[in-house]
């Protein structure tokens, strides 16, 4: 019998250093676990984040108390050490790293710590173990399959060996290893929520377990792949005070700093702005701690730009803003930013590609910047910079006509218009382009035409302002509101036909979608619903196994929190649109009213001229541009580089002027 | 020389074959099939280069009457009067028909000397010769002409003279074949020369100039390649016949 | 008048700037701050009144006309795009290699290479110094000339030119070819210079003088490379080997070359 026993032992022993002899040569996805010894645990509360924030996936919230955490460290230790199998003493010792909490030194694999412990003191229990110990290899050895499984690639069968294990309460010291080959073989398979859910679930155990760090590492591999990094953001200011490993730690700032701006922002939207205070002042503080030759240096540094723009935002007129000192720390930051995201060779594709959404961003914000501070050549300045086709092209374009008209440079300001309604982007939701249109040709005395110009205004968007209200009068739901606009996209993404009602709700779809965390938010719930659709391609194993059922459990609970986010964003943002439309309304009506007036007036002096005079007088104009430009007329026909260039020549305007363009002094402009 | 003009000339055209998956034909203004509007990035990806154009030509009729002149003549220059007709299926390809009557006369590069006393170097009372001195004896003389044609237009442009006037306009490359009737040597040796009619190909480039909505200028640069019968001590000549065409086109039909 | 602010007047929030915000920071709490006007409350609007001058066609033109976007273009108002050349050429010089071929003699072509050295005074105005060698390649006609007519052909055989010559470009246009948009000019060139010829060497002759005149077309494909394509007409007087009188030879050649731009870069830009 005993002899038998041996055997097996020496058996298993030889397996299992078969096993773990590869896990020495593998090396994996950038997971550098050597050097890292363990630190010392920081013991300041401070970032408790407050539950209001907290608003994500309605998961199992992890019991983080900290005064569990020595409690954790004990039993963490005690599980790991439950775990490996051979623990009899007459086993010749294998490599070992020291006490489990160390986390994974020597061991270059992923993570996974395969290699055997110390043979423990006597404890009451280790007697009772070796009895069992047949019992034990066997769970171990369940283990080793899954993680082998893992290693050959099979990844799906790996997933459901490892979601045994946690099904299995006897095997209760295995289950953080066995979730944590599940975590990672879920993220291999493409699942990244359901893979994040693992993880997070894994952190919730706290930092004492041997894959905290780890596993804080693979956040980030997830928030790379996701769509939206914001799903990651929660977790990671839940762990705000470890110690990130040395290669991560600006990232890690990063998105903290992230993580507090979106808050920050959300707070001021519903009328906290105390607590928002706080909020952006971290912000600040964490954007001075990543180094200025960090890659993550120039988001930061742009976060760090827009909280000094929202402070200086709070004084309300353009000659304080100009004094501010928050304001011009803001041009200051932004400017920064330009100078770092400048095109140089050595950087990668990625990085360059990064580098030039961050410019274009940045050349926006300062000149809303100067915008606001009433610089409008500034403004035009930073406007002009931005390249077109780009994402803010349009953007750009559009905010130039109204510092084009800030100037009276109304040719320039109706040419931008132009574009903007030129067929190729008659779509884009712009209503205010045509009040501005209005407005000019008022200014140059063209009244008739700006009241065609508001009818066409009206014909458009009143129906988008009915349906707009209709909807917002409902008083759903929030998440029914992103039901509604989900549905428009289903029926965009099939080609289904679209009625009359569809199309105005396609072009509310396409407002809303204007905003950016409702579309990063919209974008995570598709990718859900992508990932929750994937199953049915799965091996039949793996579709009808209890790992799926539980995981599209959970995803259906985080899709679930993440439509209620949506649809709360998604009514607050129509709520907005509703009230500047109805504004925009209210202005074009007043415009009608000025516009009449004006008309009365000259009419009456016509009576009392006693003849018939004009209105508007015809301009001179020329042709003639410089030698550097090329002058083409506009003859109904679009050149794709022509976009973006045209200009409008005024032919009639009022009589008091020559041209339609002025000068335009206003007190302190530039 | 031209062996020359023939490889010059094929290569003109053989190079724009190259990008043949070109897009489908242009629409008017407002065309926005081709705007991937969830995309962005450059313009170039997402914008056609032009779109509602000033003059469109796909479904159309074309009838072009046209008077051609012929280069570079050794013996005869022909003044070739006559017409085209053209349709065009799609905005970028035509096919077309062709005729024209040709008058000849002699080249200016054809001159008759008589030698002086001062031997062959000096010549005195040099004058053109007759027609009916080289007729049938020369190459080149071309009574009648007829083809039918392919002509593929994937260039449109537009083009402005001082910034005062701007002319739109499109190049087109045709290549087809044709049909020509000449006068050459009779059967046998001291025979009347008479009319012999051979196939033969073109090749040529082509201009539209824009006038109107209906209206165009049109001139072609082409070459003829044929083979004439000579005498027996001469043996056949192949001809590169180049012909310089200027038309006026009239479209019919509506934009389609 | 006293027209009120109705401009700034118009306390437009661009909220709708604000809330297109931008993409991958995802954050922008930009809100526009237009100054705040005084509404003045209007008196609710009489009977609207016609426009007298401008002419009751006004209204539908606009929005019958097919090809103009609706409200884009009011009537009589014009469009113009005024783009900034990508590529100048003032104050850079220009080199060329060329291959040029007779056009217009059927007995004797002139097949040859030159090189042309530029330097551009304005954009549309340049100075050029071409050089030129040539070679005098008979053609099939000859044969025949000289079998069935047993003529004799008195040509010129010219060996170099060297040319200068002023180009003049009043016209620039720009062509849509599959998916890129090129951009060309039309120049006209006339100058003088020197041919030497066969003749040249016999005594108590020299070098011939000439004129040019001629037209080309310049099409651009970079800030530093550009294609050239010219129509150029010599004219010299010479009296060819074995002729007893002088006449004026013209030698029209077209010419094909490659252009080559310093310094480089001109402004930098991509184009389109």
């Amino acid at each position: 019998m005993m002899r038998s026993f041996r055997l097996i032992r020496v058996a298993v022993l030889g397996l299992s250093l078969a096993w773990a002899a590869p896990t020495f040569a593998q090396n994996f996805e950038g997971l550098d676990l050597s050097g890292q010894s363990k630190k010392k645990r920081a013991t300041s509360k401070k970032k408790r984040t407050p539950r209001k924030a907290r608003t994500d996936k309605a998961k199992p919230t992890p019991a983080e108390d900290d005064g569990a955490d020595d409690a954790d460290d004990a039993s963490a230790s005690g599980t790991s050490v439950a775990a490996p199998p051979e623990s009899a003493a007459p086993m010749a010792p294998a490599p070992t790293p020291a006490a489990p909490p160390s986390g994974n030194d020597g061991s270059m694999g992923m993570g996974l710590d395969l290699t055997q412990e110390a043979p423990k003191p006597a404890a009451p229990t280790m007697s009772f173990d070796a009895v069992d110990v047949s019992g034990k290899t066997a769970d171990r050895q369940r283990l080793d399959v899954a993680v082998s499984l893992f290693k050959n690639d099979e990844y799906e069968k790996a997933s459901m060996a490892a979601y045994e294990l946690l099904g299995d309460p006897k095997l209760a010291g295995l289950h953080t290893e066995a979730r944590y080959v599940l975590a990672k073989a879920l993220y291999r398979m493409g699942m990244y929520h359901s893979s994040l859910g693992e993880f997070s679930k894994i952190l919730s155990l706290g930092p004492s377990t041997k894959f905290f760090k780890t596993s804080l590492e693979w956040l980030f591999f997830i928030s790379r792949k996701t769509k939206n990094e914001t799903v990651i953001l929660d977790e990671i200011a839940r762990h705000a005070n470890q110690e990130f490993p040395e290669k991560y730690r600006n990232e890690f700032r990063y998105l903290l700093a992230r993580y507090h701006f979106v808050r920050g922002r959300a707070l001021d939207q519903v009328g906290q702005p105390e607590e928002a205070d706080k909020s952006f002042a971290e912000v600040k503080r964490l954007a001075l701690t990543i180094p200025r030759d960090d890659p993550f240096f120039p988001r930061a540094k742009y976060l760090e730009g827009l909280s000094f723009f929202r402070n200086g935002s709070r004084q309300k007129d353009a000659a304080s803003k100009r004094a501010n000192g928050e304001m011009l720390a803001a041009v200051e930051a932004m400017k920064e930013v330009v100078r770092l995201t400048r095109p140089m060779p050595g950087k990668t594709a990625e990085q360059a590609k990064l580098d030039k959404t961050l410019r274009e961003l940045a050349f926006m914000q300062l000149a809303r910047t100067h915008y606001g501070m009433q610089q409008n050549r500034f403004a035009l300045f930073y406007l002009g910079k931005v390249e077109r086709g780009n994402t803010q092209w349009l953007e750009a374009l559009f905010e130039s006509a109204w510092a084009n008209y800030r100037v009276g440079q109304y040719e320039q300001a109706l040419g931008n218009l132009i574009t903007l309604s030129s067929p190729f982007f008659r779509e884009e939701y712009f209503p205010e382009a045509l009040i501005l249109k209005a407005v000019i040709y008022y200014e140059n005395c063209r009244y008739r035409e700006s009241n065609i110009i508001l009818q066409d205004f009206e014909r458009t968007y009143l129906p988008v302002h009915d349906q707009l209200e209709s909807l917002v009068k409902k008083n759903m739901d929030a998440s029914e509101y992103y039901s509604v606009l989900a549905d428009v996209q289903k029926k965009n993404k099939e080609g289904l036909e679209k009625n009359e009602t569809d199309l105005i709700l396609e072009r509310i779809l396409r407002l809303a979608l204007t905003d950016q965390d409702l579309r990063k938010t919209n974008d995570s719930i598709l990718e859900l619903e992508g990932e929750m659709d994937a199953f049915a391609n799965r091996a039949d194993t793996f579709k009808y196994s209890e790992l799926s059922k539980s995981l599209l459990d959970d995803l259906k609970v985080q899709r679930t929190s993440l439509i209620a986010k949506a649809g709360i964003m998604a009514k607050g943002k129509l709520e907005t649109e509703l009230v500047a439309l109805k504004q925009l309304l209210a202005n074009g009506l007043r415009i009608k009213f000025e516009t009449t007036t004006k008309e009365k007036e000259f009419l009456e002096e016509q009576l009392k001229a006693g003849g018939r005079t004009a209105i508007v007088k015809k301009y001179k104009y020329s042709v003639a541009v410089q030698d550097d430009q090329l002058y083409w007329p506009y003859e109904g026909e679009y050149w794709r580089d022509e976009l973006g260039t045209y200009q409008y020549t005024m032919t009639k305007g009022c009589i008091e002027r020559d041209t339609a363009n002025r000068a335009v002094q206003a007190a302190g402009a530039m | 020389m031209k062996r020359l003009f023939r490889v010059l000339l094929a290569l003109c055209l053989t190079t724009p074959a190259l990008g043949f998956a070109q897009t489908s034909e242009e629409a008017e203004a407002g065309d926005v099939s081709e705007v991937d509007k969830d995309r962005l990035g450059p313009l170039r990806e997402r914008v056609r280069p032009v779109s509602g154009h000033v003059f469109l030509k796909k479904g159309r009729f074309e009838f072009s009457p046209s008077a051609t002149l012929s280069l570079r003549d050794a013996f005869y220059s022909k003044y070739i009067f006559g017409g085209a007709v053209t349709y065009h299926p799609m905005e970028t390809l035509g096919v077309s028909l062709r005729v024209g009557y040709a008058l000849n006369t002699v080249a200016g590069a054809a001159q008759k000397c008589t030698f002086g006393e001062g031997g062959e170097g000096d010549t005195r009372g040099c004058a053109s010769p007759t027609l009916d001195e080289l007729d049938g004896n020369a190459p080149g003389q071309i009574k009648l002409l007829g083809g039918a044609d392919v002509q593929w237009a994937p260039i449109y442009g537009k083009l402005s003279l001082l910034a005062e006037t701007f002319v739109h306009f499109d190049l087109y490359g045709v290549a087809g074949a044709s049909v020509v009737q000449y006068r050459g040597p009779g059967e046998s040796l001291g025979a009347a020369p008479k009319s012999y009619l051979t196939p033969g190909a073109n090749l040529g480039v082509g201009a539209r100039f824009f006038l109107n909505r209906w209206l165009t200028l049109r001139t072609e640069l082409r070459d003829l390649i044929y083979v004439e019968k000579g005498t027996e001590a001469s043996g056949n000549y192949l001809r590169n016949q180049l012909l310089f065409e200027l038309g006026v086109s009239f479209f019919f039909g509506s934009e389609s | 008048m006293n027209r009120p602010k109705l401009l700034l007047a118009l306390c437009l929030v661009p909220a709708l700037a604000s809330a297109q915000s931008q993409e991958g920071m995802g954050l922008d709490l930009t809100e526009e701050s237009q100054a705040e006007s005084s509404q003045d409350s209007e008196s609710p609007a009489p009977p609207p009144v016609e426009e007298v001058t401008a002419s009751s066609s006004l209204d539908e033109p606009v929005e019958a006309d097919p090809q103009l976007p609706l409200t884009d273009i009011t009537q009589e108002d014009r469009v113009k795009s005024v783009q900034r050349k990508v590529y100048l050429k003032k104050g850079r010089f220009e080199l060329t290699p060329l291959l040029s071929v007779s056009v217009n003699d059927p007995f004797y072509s002139k097949v040859g290479a030159s090189v042309r050295g530029a330097y551009y005074l304005a954009d549309t105005l340049a100075i050029s110094a071409r050089a030129s060698l040539m070679q005098v390649v008979p053609s099939d006609d000859v044969r025949t000339a000289k079998r069935a007519f047993n003529s004799k052909i008195f040509y010129s055989v010219p060996q170099w030119s060297a040319m200068g010559d002023v180009e003049w470009s009043p016209i620039y246009g720009k062509v849509a070819f599959l998916n890129s948009i090129l951009h060309f000019d039309g120049y006209l060139l006339a100058g003088a210079g020197v041919v030497r010829t066969e003749t040249s060497a016999l005594p108590g002759r020299g070098l011939n003088p000439a004129a040019d005149l001629g037209l080309g077309m310049r099409f651009v494909a970079q800030d530093y490379l550009a294609v050239n394509v010219a129509l150029i007409n010599t004219s010299f007087v010479d009296q060819p080997l074995g002729s007893s009188k002088g006449a004026i030879q013209n030698v029209m050649t077209l010419n094909a070359g490659i252009s080559l731009f310093l310094p480089f870069k001109s402004t930098g830009r991509d184009s389109e």
